[in-house]
């Protein structure tokens, strides 16, 4: 229960609160010191001005005729709130207890005059400020006091102030740290609700990128990237079971049905020869696939393994056109290289040679196929940073409306009824494309044809980017 | 020394077909030089004050070339690397004959090339032809270039395969 609630979350948030809290005290603290600060010092200025001008008035006079012990509040017109002036002679023998007494000022604040000529004090209410100075060769002390009602009042009014801003900044800073927590966390909760949906049925479902982030987008196509990877093999491999065992039942069934035939009657040794022969043409066919098995197996691809290779594209093509034009001569192929480029070092693609003949192989048999076995041309062409290959036929092409559903695994267009096919090949073809992180891009009408754009990023600029 | 030729565009993948046509017929007739080739369209800049003291040539750019057209024009590059010097996309904002007159000899520009099919129209963008054609300093010659009504790569950087 208690980890459900402590939630990264939750952390971040307290933490936010507790960040917020912080600074609004310290700068509140910083406030309200720094003016009770201002506000004695600018009140001790005032009552030393005070001060001033009492001895002044003192000094003034003709006949200055104090007694010892007494204090004169000379000064009947008031400055100050409940300002108080006090002016008397240094007792003889300095002892201020007695006037200590009757002002209720503590006496080592007179001592303190007496010694530097200047002090100041202040109790809960009143502040002080003494001066002593010398007439007829006689000490006297000047003291100047009042009430600071800046300090009892606004002083408590602002104390009141800043505790309501805080309580409130905090009330503030929790929603806002709320609401904040929660936005920073909506994608990665967004993400994986959609991670969680994907299982082995739905490879295909790719995470979305979230608009506006950048590390989460980052985070999202690492993640699509395995997910390429990973439906790029189990989809190789079933199509690859799925070949394999068509291809290896083939024969099979015929040589158990030549063996069944043989053996339902009694058959004369010419005809046993002639079963036997087909018999043994079957099995070497078996042999030969089954060979050419083991070969594609050694060479690197088992659907895990991949072996990336500088790869020449003009020479991938040729090498696909060639294999293509052999499984079936009716295809009609035309490689323009028109738009070859002159540096055939701009043709190097790094990437795995038997996956990327895979994916080209693929999309130019579709071609072949779904024109029914009209020309299909294949361009290639390179800019400094990416080589194309655009394969273009003018077949049935595929309607508008299910354009968006083509990179489905087993799903056929509605117009290719007609024609052999498991609706596997483009999906594959574009999880083989990304995975050299280049980019397949389908574009068709019905009726008048589809061009497929492939990009692969050359070998210097892969350097480049991975250096 | 190269020299400078001057291409009249909309900037969209089919006019780079002229282009192709040009370099084509040169490396055919095993021309010699290089060239700087200056990919221009018209541009009406407007009057607004805020436009003309803030829009530079980028932000005109994002608004009337679209990507695909630089990695197309980066293909035809690579395809003839020994007659193309550099390839320069820029924008014509003047409305008088010797404005063009004199874009023409500051810029040293020695040919033009023209589709009367590639009409610069929308975002602002005007025809160049009558321009080049009034212009007496300048070769220009007219090129011919098909435009397929519906294609299915429109708008796609495979559109530059298109028309050989």
């Amino acid at each position: 229960m208690f980890n459900k609630v402590i939630t990264n979350q939750t952390k971040t948030m307290v933490l936010l609160m507790l960040v917020f809290t912080a600074i609004i005290l310290l700068f509140s603290g910083l406030v309200y010191f720094s003016i009770v600060n201002f506000s004695h010092q600018r009140f001790y200025e005032l009552l030393k001005i005070r001060t001033t001008t009492i001895v002044q008035i003192e000094k003034s006079k003709d006949h200055l005729d104090l007694p010892e012990n007494y204090i004169l509040n000379s000064l009947n017109d008031e400055e100050l709130p409940m300002e108080k002036d006090y002016v008397f002679a240094v007792p003889t023998d300095s002892n201020f207890k007695k006037i200590s007494q009757e002002v209720h000022i503590p006496d080592y604040f007179f001592k303190n005059i007496i010694k530097e000529g200047e002090s100041n004090y202040n109790d809960k209410e009143f502040y002080y400020i003494g001066q002593s100075f010398k007439y007829d060769n006689k000490d006297y002390i000047a003291i100047a006091s009042a009430k600071n009602h800046y300090v009892v009042y606004y002083l408590g009014f602002l104390k009141r102030t800043l505790l309501t801003c805080i309580v409130l900044s905090l009330f503030f800073s929790m929603i806002f740290s709320f609401y904040l927590s929660k936005t920073l966390f909506k994608p990665i909760l967004k993400i994986t609700g959609k991670v969680k949906e994907i299982s082995s049925e739905n490879l295909h479902l790719r995470l979305e990128p979230q608009p506006d982030n950048k590390e989460l987008n980052e985070l999202v196509d690492t993640f699509n990237g395995m997910l390429n990877r990973i439906e790029t093999s189990f989809e190789t491999q079933n199509h690859l079971i799925g070949n394999v065992s068509h291809e290896l039942r083939t024969p099979l069934t015929s040589i158990m049905g030549e063996a069944d035939v043989a053996l339902s009657i009694s058959r004369t040794s010419e005809e046993y020869k002639e079963t036997l022969e087909i018999i043994l043409n079957e099995a070497e066919k078996l042999d030969k696939k089954i060979k050419a098995l083991l070969m594609i197996a050694q060479t690197g691809f088992d659907g895990k393994i991949q072996k990336m290779d500088k790869v020449r594209i003009d020479q991938l093509l040729w090498d696909v056109i060639e294999t293509l034009r052999r499984i079936d001569t009716r295809n009609n192929i035309y490689l323009d290289i028109s738009m070859l480029p002159d540096n055939p070092k701009k043709l190097k693609v790094q990437g795995n040679e038997q996956l990327l003949h895979l994916a080209v192989a693929n999309i130019i048999s579709n071609g072949c196929k779904y024109s029914n076995f009209q020309q299909v041309r294949v361009s290639l062409g390179a800019t400094d940073t990416d080589v194309y290959i655009i394969v273009k036929d003018n077949g049935i092409g595929i309607p508008e409306v299910e354009m968006d559903k083509i990179y489905d695994p087993f799903f056929r267009a509605s117009n290719t009824n007609n024609y052999e096919g498991y609706g596997i090949g483009l999906p594959l073809a574009r999880n083989i494309v990304r995975m050299h992180h280049g980019e397949l891009i389908v574009s068709s009408h019905e009726n008048q044809g589809t061009t497929v754009q492939m990009r692969f990023p050359n070998f210097y600029s892969t350097q480049q980017e991975n250096g | 020394m190269a020299k400078t030729i001057l291409i009249a565009t909309d900037y969209s993948l089919e006019s780079l077909n002229i282009l192709k046509k040009v370099l084509k017929e040169k490396d055919a007739s095993e021309d010699q030089n290089t060239y700087n080739i200056l990919l221009v369209s018209g541009y009406d800049s407007g009057d607004s004050i805020r436009d003309l003291l803030f829009n530079t040539k980028t932000t005109v750019f994002n608004k009337i070339r679209p990507e695909e057209f630089c990695d197309a024009y980066g293909i035809i590059k690579n395809k003839y690397p020994h007659l193309v010097n550099k390839i320069i996309c820029d924008v014509f904002t003047g409305s008088f004959q010797r404005t063009f007159n004199q874009y023409v000899k500051a810029e040293q520009i020695e040919e033009a090339y023209y589709s009367p099919s590639i009409k610069s129209k929308g975002k602002g963008m005007f025809d160049l032809i009558p321009y080049i054609k009034k212009c007496r300093e300048l070769q220009s010659q007219e090129i011919k270039v098909e435009i397929v009504e519906r294609l299915p790569e429109r708008g796609r950087l495979a559109e530059i395969f298109v028309e050989v």
